[in-house]
């Protein structure tokens, strides 16, 4: 492969990263790297045009190909998001076939347990997994478990996690797992009870149904919340998601409010938002569907933030300092 | 300059304020902060005004884009990609 000069190297690094963050979660895409274009209808050729390559599992074509776009459009790889892709980076991008598989093992191995999978329906329920409301398709995270005055347990989480629509009010389903992974009204196991929005906060509870599954103060992968306490610059931080599952971050800056679109269409002034990222550059922070994680203190693993936006890359993620959702909601983290 | 945090500081404060006073409203940027510079992809102590644009800004001609100030009352400003969505 010729060489490519520094700055095209950069380039084309961040054109995997961004690549690879917005496509891997399509179960169509094995690989995403970037080499030589692949004839895959021409026995595979490779030549010598270099590319951003994101491999597909499968290429449907004509009909197939346009009721996979009309029927699951979000396993459909948009021209218009490709093209962006190219104009940003300046590569063109290629769509050869691959469908990687992993080498079978040689010897015995001793089976490892797996962990629980975020997207399924868990008993008992504990933050960093999927959960949403049963009447909108779509799953963010199960932030953890709050209590109020008289000491009921209730779920928190985003308020466009488990609504997003002015429509939807106080209770409307919730189910665990979110709709985007197979959950139902069948998977109902809590009630919308309240928002945070008149103090400017994408943030709500809602109340455990009786006699449906038990929630926990426990977050999946990183154990029990110790309480809250403000974030503060440079605070090592820690969440566990839907999507990205654990991972660390540093918070760098505060921002007095902004602007954001919600899933009804109307804009909403969100305040008290605190910017997270990694500490290297490359690693991740959040995805889509990591909304309502709790943000920790690394070290004293307090709850500091609620993560609610984000950008890919470079990675940042947007969360709502733990301390105003709470006094919002009228609630506490429930440390038993 | 080095300090220990970005949101402490009349310097870096001031110069946070006039940023955002006049490049804030503008459709291209979707926010400013004062965050920290990286060396070789590793956060460091050393403040940044940071501007985040919209792709669009990244994707027009050079000589399209609205231009920002290489720094603000000594503090350096950087321009960062940012399209912030809900997750």
């Amino acid at each position: 492969m010729p060489d490519l000069d520094s700055t095209a190297l950069t380039a084309a690094h961040r054109a995997v990263q961004e690549a690879a963050m917005q496509y891997l979660v399509n179960p169509r895409v094995s690989l995403v790297d970037f080499g030589y274009r692949i004839r895959d209808q021409e026995g595979f050729r490779v030549t010598e045009e270099q590319c951003l390559r994101i491999h597909l599992r499968d290429k449907p074509r004509g009909e197939q190909l346009e009721s996979l776009e009309a029927q699951r459009p979000e396993l459909y790889l948009r021209e218009d998001e490709l093209r962006g892709l190219t104009a940003r980076y300046g590569f063109p991008v290629d769509l050869p076939l691959g469908d990687y598989r992993l080498s079978r093992a040689v010897g015995a191995y001793a089976p490892v347990a797996a962990p629980p999978r975020r997207d399924r329906a868990l008993d008992p329920m504990l933050g960093g997994i999927s959960v949403g409301n049963a009447w909108i398709p779509g799953a963010g995270t199960l932030g953890g478990k709050v209590v109020d005055r008289r000491g009921t347990p209730l779920l928190l989480s985003n308020w466009h996690v488990l609504s997003g629509r002015w429509w939807i009010g106080a209770g409307a389903p919730v189910c665990q797992p979110g709709r985007l992974d197979g959950g139902s009204t069948g998977d109902v196991v809590a009630h919308l009870a309240r928002d945070a929005w008149r103090s400017g906060l994408d943030a709500a509870v809602a109340t455990l149904t009786a006699g449906s599954r038990r929630l926990v103060n426990d977050q999946l992968g990183l154990g029990p919340v110790t309480g809250s306490a403000t974030p503060a610059p440079l605070m090592r931080v820690t969440k566990s998601g839907r999507t990205t599952s654990v991972t660390w971050g540093i918070v760098t800056s505060i921002l007095p409010g902004r602007m954001f679109t919600y899933p009804d269409g109307y804009p909403r002034a969100v305040r008290d938002i605190w910017v997270i990222e990694p500490e290297l550059e490359l690693d991740r922070v959040s995805g889509s569907g990591d909304s309502g994680s709790f943000w920790l203190d690394a070290d004293s693993r307090r709850a500091v933030g609620l993560h609610f936006a984000g950008e890919r890359v470079p990675s940042r993620a947007l969360a709502l300092g733990m301390p105003a959702v709470l006094e919002a909601l009228d609630v506490q983290i429930a440390v038993t | 300059m080095a300090y220990d945090d970005p949101a402490s500081g009349a310097v870096s404060e001031r110069a946070l304020a006039r940023l955002q006073a006049e490049f804030g409203g503008h459709p291209d940027v979707s926010l400013i902060d004062l965050g920290y510079q990286r060396e070789e992809g590793r956060l460091t102590r050393s403040p940044v005004l940071r501007v985040h644009v919209r792709d669009r800004w990244l994707a027009a001609e050079p000589e399209d884009r609205i231009a920002f100030p290489a720094e603000v009352e000594g503090i350096p400003v950087e321009v960062t990609r940012g399209e912030y969505e809900l997750e």
